[in-house]
């Protein structure tokens, strides 16, 4: 489906631009995401974090700029000079390879925990059927969720909801993961159990690709940080130094806030 | 005033017969509309305009039209246009069936909108095929707020086809009115038919608990 190249990195993102209704969210993004890297997007609410993260999976459709996956662009094709949009259905084996876990969980809330996990390998997949069950056990067992297998979404927790949320996406066998604010629908104690799921699935070399307001994870887990200001990158780098000694006052004032 | 429901006895049967009209009307009219109603559903919540716009327009124009024009539309314009003998009971149903397929198809339309956009965005996100997802997750949500509207609109259906009436169908009412007419005896008549179609009532709100029940998710996600 693609023609990817070993070689390129995993994602890279040029001149993504993106305008809601009146609101010019995406002013022109570029980045490179290696294969096994954590990157963190921080920045302040309303700077297009959430609506970037949605253009690397196209949920939102960019209207400027190209999105490369091992060097192939994804969602157009180029006929001569005409770029055409993919159609829906041709995106899914690329979706399928880029895991995305959502502020608001999102489990499909008829289904226990292990028919969330076993949905999609069953049917995009067509996989057998005892082999992706014992797989979704596994992965229960990982985000450690062996004895809530059975449980419904409304019967769970915020944070057990997550972490199913979390293994449904691992379940896909994806080579990277897109988090959208997952902890920031939960309580503190609850925050720290997903946390460490992430930060093990880090350890493990999980591509990862994460906006976030935790301030501890992006300094303890991220490779690379990008702090986001009206929709462009206003400041990127290893978290330590660019936490340690910010350029902008932007940066300088949304850190001011997070240590609150 | 004599109360006498022996009337019943003899006037009983010919007005039966006419129930028998009534639910033929009712099950035929709901098992060609709710499928229909499915795919009008589906329609009107499409992405490509091209299915919705036209879904939208016909909707506003059937619905606005009184069914009892809908059934002389079917009984009298029908089969001059389409060179046709029609029976009164196949026009009463196609007429019906008419209007029912776009009252039916906002239920479902609505049932759909009230299925949360982050459901629309973790199937998408998982890959997962349309057509299948609709079956398996989006219908499945779907339907807890489709079923009392569903219900409650084929209970105005129900007593609706007494309209049937006016082109010739001798369904329940007409039948009963006919009697009083006979007869005289418009009470013990009229007594009669109310818990005739109160039987039918109860039937479907029982039908409406089983599948509450059925669909019930004990709510949806909750953080």
């Amino acid at each position: 489906m693609f023609d990817t190249a070993p070689d390129a990195p995993l994602l890279e993102i040029r001149g993504i631009e993106k305008t809601l209704g009146e609101q010019h969210v995406l002013r022109g993004m570029d980045f490179t995401v290696r294969r096994g890297e954590v990157l963190a997007i921080i920045g302040a609410s309303g700077s297009g974090k959430s609506t970037l993260l949605r253009c690397l999976n196209l949920l939102i459709r960019p209207d400027n700029g190209r999105i490369y996956w091992q060097g192939a662009e994804v969602g157009w094709h180029q006929r001569g000079d005409k770029r055409l949009p993919m159609a829906e259905r041709e995106l899914l084996p690329f979706r399928t390879r880029l895991g995305m876990v959502f502020q608001s969980f999102n489990l499909f809330p008829h289904m226990s925990a292990l028919e969330n996990v076993c949905e999609a390998p069953m049917t995009v997949q067509h996989r057998d059927k005892s082999e992706v069950r014992a797989e979704a056990e596994a992965l229960l067992a990982k985000v450690r969720l062996s004895h809530r297998m059975h449980a419904y979404p409304h019967q769970m927790s915020g944070g057990e909801q997550q972490r199913v949320a979390i293994a449904r996406a691992l379940a896909m066998r994806p080579e990277a993961l897109l988090f959208d604010e997952v902890t920031s629908a939960l309580d503190p104690e609850l925050k720290a159990e997903v946390l460490r799921v992430m930060r093990e699935l880090a350890e493990e070399g999980m591509t990862m690709i994460s906006v976030s307001h935790e301030m501890d994870f992006v300094r303890n887990v991220a490779d690379r940080v990008i702090f986001m200001h009206a929709g462009r990158i206003a400041e990127q780098g290893v978290p330590a130094e660019v936490f340690a000694d910010p350029q902008t006052p932007e940066l300088r004032a949304f850190l001011g806030r997070a240590g609150d | 005033m004599d109360f006498d429901l022996s009337i019943w006895a003899v006037r009983g049967p010919y007005i039966l017969q006419g129930l028998w009209l009534t639910l033929a009307l009712v099950a035929g009219v709901l098992a060609i509309s709710t499928p229909l109603a499915l795919a009008v559903g589906l329609a009107l919540e499409a992405r490509s305009r091209w299915l919705r716009a036209p879904a939208t327009v016909l909707s506003w124009m059937v619905r606005g039209v009184p069914p009892l024009i809908i059934l002389f539309i079917a009984y009298y314009v029908l089969p001059i246009v389409l060179d046709l003998r029609l029976e009164s009971l196949t026009a009463a149903i196609a007429g019906f069936v008419v209007y029912n397929t776009f009252i039916l198809g906002e239920v479902v339309s609505a049932g759909l909108r009230a299925v949360p956009k982050g459901q629309h965005e973790a199937i998408a996100a998982a890959g997962l095929p349309m057509t299948r997802s609709l079956r398996r997750i989006v219908l499945p949500q779907a339907m807890p707020s489709i079923i009392p509207p569903y219900v409650s609109y084929s209970m105005d259906m129900v007593k609706g086809t007494a309209l049937a009436g006016a082109i010739g169908v001798t369904e329940l009412v007409t039948r009963a009115n006919q009697a009083i007419v006979a007869t005289n005896r418009p009470f013990e008549i009229l007594l009669g038919v109310a818990i005739i179609y109160g039987v039918i009532d109860a039937m479907l709100i029982a039908v409406q608990m089983w599948s509450e029940r059925r669909w019930d998710h004990q709510g949806h996600v909750s953080p």
